[in-house]
């Protein structure tokens, strides 16, 4: 064998494992876009699991202190389709959001300014709405338009959007404010059961510019738990093609579990009975957020 | 994955059968663009034979919904069983552009 055939033989093997390490480099850059530990406030519990189904994933979760820990904010979503676009835009989804997010949490000042501005018109109702949203209406409102428009005038052409649940916890009263941009809707249980979903209340996020994200409160009360997940959980197929399901999810949900991410092992187990060892054809992620029952547990 | 277009009343309707995901979403934005650059660009998707459509479907649908409104025309959407009607509202697809029960009745309603 002469050194130019060795060489043509190897070659190809050579490409391959350099994509193999380029993208095991991308793999681990990416896993630093999550976070490495979720806050924990004082009487409460947040809990994830993240699957990829790739080696590079489109789904991703978020949990950060805005204003010095008197908010937390909290993110699922899903960057539509698949592989190395998914995950450059994860990227950028995910930058975005937490950067406009501390930008304009810093900026909470202004809430006050508006929500006192509205008082003084004739218009009570408003008035009041407006002032019970706030503060931090605004902060949140703008991370998603501001993401929004971002995405879409400066990437267009790429036609990425992703579904988004992104919401604003208050851990002092809790008190949730959220948009939920085209998302999976969470479900709220509480002790009689599932209490809410909190279904959309605007579109994907980078669909088109200066679409209208509309904003909802809920109230976490003592032992309510808030699960947030990706369409990954429900599309999961059996070998014989069924899919995991809402109705299966949901019992998980309302089963005793003892922390958030114990109750978010049991759903994981399950997916992976219900799977059985057949391909994972889509991320699967989740993010559990619970309210202790009394204060004195924690 | 099925894909195929008749003109009626200058429109393009153009049939998907089977699931639109990550495997088939490619074949199906390279589909609709090929139409619209031959001038079909006004296009109706008739999506009564589709079983699933994913991220990557609705991606493929964005796509080809702002390359018909470059060229003057327009995208929409007939036909969604249940399960996939449930993703085109859930995702706000539904407020960005035109979804019909049938494509008769979007034939009706758009047709010259």
């Amino acid at each position: 064998m002469t050194l130019a055939e060795t060489h043509s033989y190897e070659k190809p093997e050579k490409n391959q494992w350099a994509a193999e390490r380029e993208l095991e480099i991308g793999r681990k850059i990416q896993a630093s876009f999550l976070p490495e530990e979720l806050p924990q406030p004082a009487g409460w519990q947040i809990a994830s699991q993240f699957k990829a189904a790739r080696i590079v994933a489109g789904d991703f979760y978020d949990a950060f202190a805005l204003v010095g820990g008197k908010r937390i904010g909290l993110v699922v979503a899903d960057v539509c389709d698949k592989g190395v676009g998914a995950a450059l835009f994860m990227a950028l989804f995910r930058s975005l959001i937490r950067a406009f997010a501390d930008q304009h949490y810093s900026l909470g000042w202004m809430d006050l300014l508006t929500s006192r501005a509205l008082d003084a018109q004739p218009e009570p109702s408003v008035g009041r709405r407006r002032e019970l949203l706030s503060p931090g209406t605004t902060a949140l409102k703008k991370a998603i338009e501001l993401t929004n428009n971002y995405i879409t005038r400066n990437h267009g052409k790429a036609n990425m959007f992703a579904t988004m649940f992104f919401g604003v916890l208050d851990p002092a009263t809790g008190i949730l404010t959220y948009i939920n941009g085209g998302h999976e809707p969470p479900m709220l249980v509480g002790q009689a059961g599932i209490k809410a979903r909190l279904n959309p209340t605007g579109p994907a996020v980078g669909l088109f510019p200066d679409l209208d994200f509309n904003i909802e409160v809920v109230e976490l009360e003592p032992g309510d738990l808030l699960v947030a997940y990706t369409d990954g959980v429900l599309d999961a197929r059996s070998p014989e093609g069924e899919s995991f399901g809402e109705k299966r999810l949901a019992w998980l949900v309302q089963q005793p579990a003892a922390s958030a991410s114990a109750l978010l092992e049991a759903i994981h187990v399950s997916l992976n009975e219900h799977m059985a060892g057949k391909e994972q054809f889509d991320d699967i992620t989740m993010l559990a957020l619970r309210r202790a029952a009394s204060p004195e547990i924690e | 994955m099925e894909i195929n277009v008749r003109l009626e009343k200058q429109l393009a309707i153009v049939a998907i059968t089977g699931s639109v995901d990550a495997l088939t979403s490619g074949e199906v934005t390279n589909f609709l663009s090929q139409q619209i650059e031959e001038g079909k660009k006004r296009v109706i998707v008739d999506l009564s034979q589709v079983d699933f459509m994913s991220s990557a479907g609705l991606r493929a649908i964005l796509t080809a919904l702002k390359a018909s409104r470059q060229q003057g025309g327009d995208l929409s959407l007939a036909g969604a069983q249940p399960g996939v009607e449930k993703i085109l509202k859930m995702s706000g697809f539904t407020n960005i552009l035109k979804a019909y029960v049938t494509v008769k009745e979007a034939i009706a309603d758009l047709g010259a």
